[in-house]
C-alpha cells in the first residue's frame, strides 16, 4: 500500500513542479525558452526596447 | 535606358540609382551594387514579378517597379 | 572565461561555423536571417565563450536582427572578433570587415569557402591580405570543419597584433569633422570614438541614439549637416552615407587589385542551372506548389500515418499491457492504476503517436532551408504577397511557421520594413503549426476516411487563406502609408548535409519530445485529476467530474458552432498551454476501454461539426509560447492582445458560418 502513496506523490509532484516552471518561463519569455539560457550571460531582452506603434 | 528594359540574359552597367526607394538603395549598396557596377538580368518572374539579377557571381532579386527607377547602359 | 564575438554576412557559413567551434547542437540555414537572435556556445576547448550574431552587410542596420549585432557592439563586453568573410564575395564582405577594424578591438579572420571561390577561378593571396589589414587570416571550410582547430587555437592565444593603426583616410573634410566630433565625447568611453564617429556619419540610428546620451542632439544634427553640406559643394555626392561608402570601396579596391588572381573565366554554376528550372517563368510556382503537396503527402499519407499506426498499436497494446502487468505487480489501487492508464498513458501516449509525422514534417522544412530554396520561395510568391500588402520575405515566416509558431514568428525579423515585420508578426499564428496536427489526425481518422488527407490539406489551405486575407484588410485599412519593398539575396545552392539535416531535425523535433514529457504529463495528470473527481468525491462519473463542470460553464458558447459540449469546451480551455493538449483532454476524456473510441466520438460530433471544430482549433488563438513571442517581438501588450482576440474572433465568425451554413444546405 506504501508504494502506491510513493508513485502517487511522485506524479503529482512532478506534475505541480513542471506547471510551476512552465508558468514561470512563459512569463520570462525568449531568453527562459533558449537552449543556452545556461551559458548565455547577456540579456537579450534589453535589446529592442522600442515599442512597435500602433498605426 | 532602365534596367528593366533589357532583355533576359542582356549585361549593363548601373549608371544612376538614386530614383530607387532608400531601403532597397542601401541594400543593394550593401550587396556591392552601386554606380559603375555590371548587372545581367537573368530572368523575370510571371505576372510582373520581381526580377532575378546578377552581379559580381552573386544574385538578387528586386521588384520591377524598383528595377524600373535604376538608369543603366547596355553593354 | 572570455567572450568572442562572431560577425559576418549573412549566408557565409557563420552558424556553421559556430557550430564547428563549439560542438553545440545550433540551427544552419541557407537564407538570410537564420540567426535573428544572438546566440552563445562554450568553444570546444571550454576556454571562452563564442557569441553567434545574426548575419549582417554593414553595421548600419537596415532590419531589426540587424539591430542586434550594432547593439551587441555598442552595450555589450567581449574580447575578441571574429570574422568570417565569405572568400567568392570578397569585396562586399571587407565593407563589414573596414567596419569592424574602426571598432579597434583584436580581430581574426576566418575565410571561409575557399573551395567555392577556387571554383570560380578566384585565387587570393591570404598572406598579403592579412599584411594589408593588420591581422591573422586563417583559411577555413566551415562546412567540412577544414582549418577550424588551427582557427580555434588562435582564437585562445593573446597574440593577437593591435589593429589601432588601421585607418581609411576619409579624406580632409570628413576627417575634421570626425576629430570634432570626437573631442566631445568623454574621454572614458571604452568603445573607439573614431569609430563611432564615423558610424554616426554614416547614418547609424543606434549609434546616434547612443551618442546623445552624451551630445544635446541639435548639436548633433548640426554637426552631421554642415559636414553633408560641405562635401556636397566639394564632391559632387548625393548623401554622405554614399560618400563614406565610396571611400572604404576605392580602399578596398586597391587592396583586391594586389590579392585576387582571377585564373579562368566562369561557366554556368550548378545553381545557375538549378534556377533555370526552378525559378522557370512557367514552372516556378508550379515547382514550389508540387514540393510543398509531396511534403504533405509525405506526413499525412505516405508515410506519417502508417507510422503513426504503428506506434498506437505499440503504445495502445504491449505497452499498456506490460504497464498494467507492472502495476499489478506492484499491488496498485484502482487509483493510481487509472491515474497511469487513463491519465498518462492516454494523455501523454495519445500525443506521441505524432512524434514520427511531425519529425518528417521538421525534416522537410529543414532541407527547405538548408538548400538555398527558401529565398528562391520568397522570390516566386513576392508578386502574391504583394497583391496582399506584404512581401516575398514574409512567406519565409509563414513555412517555418508550418512547424512552430514561435521560430516564425521570431523569423519575421529579417523584414525590412516595420510595417510588414509587424503584419507578418501577427499572421504567422494563422499557419497550420505541428502541434495542431494531433487534432486534425484524430477527427479525420473518426469521420473522414476516405478524404483524410483532402480534409487535413483543406485546413492548411485554410489558414494560408485567412492570414492573406486579412494582411489585405490590415495594410489597407489600418497601415496604408508605408510603401512596399521587396529585396532579397539568392545564395548558392547548396547540397544539404546529412549531418546538419539531421541535426536540425532533430533541434525543432525535441522540443516536442521534451514538451510530451513536461507540459503534456503535467496537464494530463490534471485533466485526470479533474475528470476523476467530483463535487461527491473520488472516481465519479465522468459527466458529474469537476472538468465537467468546467466545460460546461463554456459550452454553451460553442453551441451555435456545433460543439456545445463540456468535453469540446474543456479541450479548447486547456489546448491555451499548447494545442496538442487538446488530444490529451479528448483522449483522457473519451477512454472509454473496451468503447470504440471512434464510436464513442460519434454520439458526440458530426462531420460536419468536426470540421468545425477542427477550423476552430485552426484558428482560435495562438499557443502560450507563441502569444508570450509575439509580446515579445513587437514590444506590445496592445498588439499581443489583438493578436488573440482577432484569431478568437475570426475562429468563431468562421466555424458558425460553417456549422449553420452546412446544415442548412442539409449536411
Amino acid at each position: 500500500m506504501f508504494i502506491n502513496y510513493v508513485f502517487i506523490a511522485f506524479i503529482f509532484g512532478y506534475a505541480g513542479w513542471t506547471f510551476f516552471k512552465f508558468f514561470k518561463k512563459s512569463k520570462k519569455g525568449k531568453c527562459a525558452n533558449c537552449e543556452l539560457n545556461k551559458t548565455c550571460q547577456i540579456q537579450c531582452d534589453q535589446f529592442e526596447k522600442k515599442e512597435t506603434p500602433i498605426y | 535606358m532602365v534596367l528593366t528594359d533589357l532583355k533576359q540574359g542582356d549585361t549593363a552597367i548601373i549608371t544612376d540609382l538614386s530614383k530607387v526607394n532608400i531601403l532597397v538603395q542601401q541594400r543593394l549598396m550593401h550587396m556591392g551594387m552601386i554606380e559603375g557596377v555590371q548587372v545581367v538580368t537573368k530572368r523575370s518572374m510571371p505576372f510582373g514579378g520581381p526580377l532575378f539579377l546578377e552581379s559580381h557571381g552573386q544574385n538578387i532579386s528586386i521588384r520591377r517597379n524598383e528595377a524600373s527607377r535604376i538608369r543603366v547602359e547596355q553593354l | 572565461m572570455s567572450e568572442i564575438a562572431l560577425f559576418g554576412n549573412p549566408n557565409t557559413g557563420k552558424t556553421s561555423l559556430f557550430n564547428h567551434l563549439t560542438g553545440s547542437y545550433e540551427y544552419v540555414g541557407n537564407w538570410t536571417g537564420v540567426t535573428v537572435e544572438k546566440k552563445v556556445g562554450l568553444l570546444r576547448d571550454k576556454k571562452n565563450h563564442l557569441i553567434d550574431l545574426p548575419g549582417i552587410y554593414s553595421l548600419k542596420p537596415l532590419s531589426s536582427d540587424e539591430d542586434v549585432a550594432t547593439l551587441f557592439l555598442l552595450n555589450e563586453k567581449f574580447s575578441k572578433i571574429l570574422n568570417i568573410i565569405d572568400a567568392s564575395q570578397l569585396e562586399r564582405n571587407l565593407h563589414l570587415t573596414i567596419q569592424l577594424l574602426e571598432f579597434a578591438k583584436p580581430m581574426i579572420i576566418g575565410l571561409n569557402m575557399i573551395d567555392v571561390s577556387n571554383q570560380r577561378g578566384i585565387k587570393i593571396n591570404e598572406t598579403k591580405l592579412s599584411e594589408l589589414l593588420g591581422v591573422s587570416i586563417f583559411p577555413i571550410v566551415a562546412r567540412s570543419g577544414k582549418g577550424c582547430k588551427e582557427l580555434l587555437n588562435s582564437l585562445d592565444s593573446n597574440t593577437s597584433k593591435n589593429i589601432e593603426s588601421f585607418k581609411i583616410d576619409y579624406g580632409s573634410i570628413l576627417e575634421n569633422k570626425i576629430e570634432e566630433l570626437s573631442k566631445l565625447l568623454p574621454s572614458n568611453l571604452n568603445i573607439s570614438k573614431r569609430w563611432l564617429a564615423i558610424q554616426y556619419f554614416e547614418g547609424n540610428e543606434q549609434v546616434k541614439k547612443y551618442l546623445q546620451s552624451f551630445i544635446p542632439e541639435n548639436c548633433l544634427q548640426e554637426i552631421y549637416l554642415d559636414t553633408e553640406k560641405q562635401l556636397i559643394t566639394t564632391e559632387a555626392l548625393s548623401s554622405l552615407t554614399k560618400f563614406i561608402h565610396n571611400k572604404r570601396h576605392q580602399h578596398i579596391k586597391k587592396i583586391t587589385s594586389q590579392i585576387l588572381v582571377k585564373t579562368k573565366t566562369t561557366k554556368p554554376t550548378f545553381t545557375d542551372r538549378l534556377d533555370n528550372i526552378v525559378t522557370n517563368k512557367v514552372l516556378g510556382i508550379p515547382i514550389f506548389l508540387t514540393l510543398l503537396y509531396i511534403t504533405f503527402m509525405l506526413t499525412f499519407d505516405w508515410l506519417g500515418f502508417p507510422l503513426a499506426d504503428i506506434l498506437d498499436g505499440f503504445i495502445s497494446g504491449p505497452l499498456t499491457n506490460w504497464i498494467m502487468a507492472l502495476l499489478g505487480l506492484i499491488g496498485a489501487s484502482a487509483f493510481l492504476e487509472s491515474l497511469v492508464i487513463d491519465g498518462i498513458i492516454a494523455g501523454v501516449g495519445g500525443v506521441l503517436v505524432f512524434v514520427p509525422q511531425i519529425f518528417i514534417l521538421f525534416f522537410a522544412i529543414s532541407l527547405l532551408e538548408d538548400s538555398g530554396y527558401m529565398a528562391r520561395v520568397a522570390m516566386v510568391m513576392d508578386k502574391l504577397m504583394e497583391k496582399v500588402g506584404l512581401n516575398g520575405k514574409a512567406f519565409i515566416p509563414m513555412i517555418i511557421g508550418f512547424g512552430c509558431n514561435v521560430p516564425g514568428v521570431m523569423a519575421a525579423r529579417t523584414i525590412e520594413q516595420p510595417k510588414e515585420r509587424l503584419l507578418t508578426t501577427l499572421l504567422t499564428p494563422f499557419m497550420s503549426c505541428s502541434a495542431r496536427l494531433p487534432v486534425y489526425a484524430l477527427f479525420v481518422g473518426a469521420f473522414f476516411v476516405k478524404y483524410q488527407a483532402f480534409v487535413v490539406l483543406s485546413l492548411y489551405v485554410l489558414g494560408i487563406v485567412i492570414a492573406l486575407i486579412l494582411a489585405r484588410i490590415f495594410s489597407s485599412v489600418l497601415l496604408k502609408n508605408e510603401t512596399s519593398v521587396f529585396i532579397i539575396e539568392l545564395p548558392p545552392y547548396r547540397v544539404p548535409q546529412i549531418r546538419t539535416l539531421f541535426r536540425s531535425t532533430w533541434d525543432k523535433g525535441k522540443g516536442f519530445i521534451r514538451k510530451a514529457g513536461t507540459i503534456i504529463f503535467a496537464g494530463s495528470v490534471l485533466i485526470w485529476l479533474l475528470s476523476y473527481s467530483g463535487p461527491s468525491g473520488f472516481d465519479v462519473p465522468m459527466n458529474e467530474s469537476f472538468l465537467a463542470m468546467i466545460g460546461g460553464i463554456i459550452a454553451p458558447l460553442f453551441t451555435p458552432l456545433g460543439f456545445g459540449t463540456w468535453q469540446a469546451g474543456a479541450g479548447l480551455l486547456t489546448g491555451f498551454l499548447a494545442k496538442e493538449v487538446i488530444i490529451s483532454t479528448m483522449s483522457i476524456i473519451y477512454f472509454v476501454p473496451e468503447a470504440n473510441l471512434q464510436a464513442f466520438m460519434a454520439t458526440q460530433f458530426t462531420p460536419l461539426s468536426a470540421f468545425s471544430f477542427m477550423v476552430f482549433v485552426l484558428l482560435y488563438v495562438p499557443c502560450l509560447a507563441t502569444v508570450v513571442v509575439i509580446q515579445k517581438e513587437l514590444n506590445s501588450k496592445k498588439w499581443m492582445a489583438f493578436s488573440v482576440f482577432i484569431s478568437f474572433f475570426i475562429a468563431y465568425v468562421l466555424s458558425f458560418l460553417i456549422y449553420q451554413g452546412g446544415k442548412l444546405i442539409g449536411f
